[in-house]
């Protein structure tokens, strides 16, 4: 899967849409592909577009950034990115925000060979094959 | 990427300009919802278009800060 960077001041950067399952139904979500993050985040008005602060999280995450602790409700969501279907934790941060909804490393990044092409503005998702079981004798 | 999402990474600096700092929602190559919660502006454009998948998106602001965790 290809896709384009997108134009963003004055440079660009790899903001691509996916789809995430919500409460009731698929939603298109667009997420910014950082590879520096370990988790996915999703922005808090966007977990409540897709219904996800209706539901109980999967648990509480405390991380400690500037002195101050932060708490983030982690949900495990279905996600489509083209034909790949599998389920991915989102973070839903609590008293803070962030410009754009993050797609991070876990869950996501292990399926694919991702290819950041920051001339050519493109960035690729390349599936990688699952390894076949060892045939029974 | 279906033509929507072309379409909004292609006019991403003029949505800017127009819609810093809101929601949007994009079918069929328009803007046919904009507003400060993402939940409305999807509500509003699934009401309107029909469309069942609906391209929503946060504009950023122009002088905003890109932040990440």
């Amino acid at each position: 899967m290809r896709f384009s960077y997108t134009r963003y001041r004055g440079g660009q950067a790899p903001i691509i849409p996916i789809q995430v399952r919500g409460r009731r139904r698929w939603h298109k979500v667009w997420v910014y592909v950082d590879s520096g993050a370990s988790h996915s985040i999703l922005r808090p008005e966007e977990a409540q577009r897709l219904g996800v602060t209706d539901l109980l999280p999967q648990r509480v995450a405390m991380r400690s950034s500037g002195g101050r602790t932060l708490a983030i409700k982690l949900y495990r969501l279905a996600a489509r990115l083209g034909t790949w279907r599998g389920l991915v934790t989102f973070g839903v941060p609590q008293g803070f925000d962030l410009d754009f909804n993050l797609l991070g490393r876990q869950d996501v990044f292990e399926h694919f060979i991702i290819s950041f092409r920051e001339r050519e503005g493109q960035l690729t998702f390349t599936p990688r094959r699952r390894a076949r079981r060892p045939r029974r004798r | 990427m279906d033509r929507d999402d072309r379409w909004i990474v292609q006019h991403f600096d003029q949505l800017i300009t127009q819609y810093g700092g809101r929601y949007i929602a994009v079918v069929r190559r328009q803007v046919v919802a904009s507003g400060p919660s993402a939940k409305q502006v999807e509500d509003e454009a699934r009401r309107r278009t029909g469309a069942a998948l609906p391209s929503v998106i946060r504009i950023p602001l122009r002088d905003g800060v890109l932040t990440g965790v």
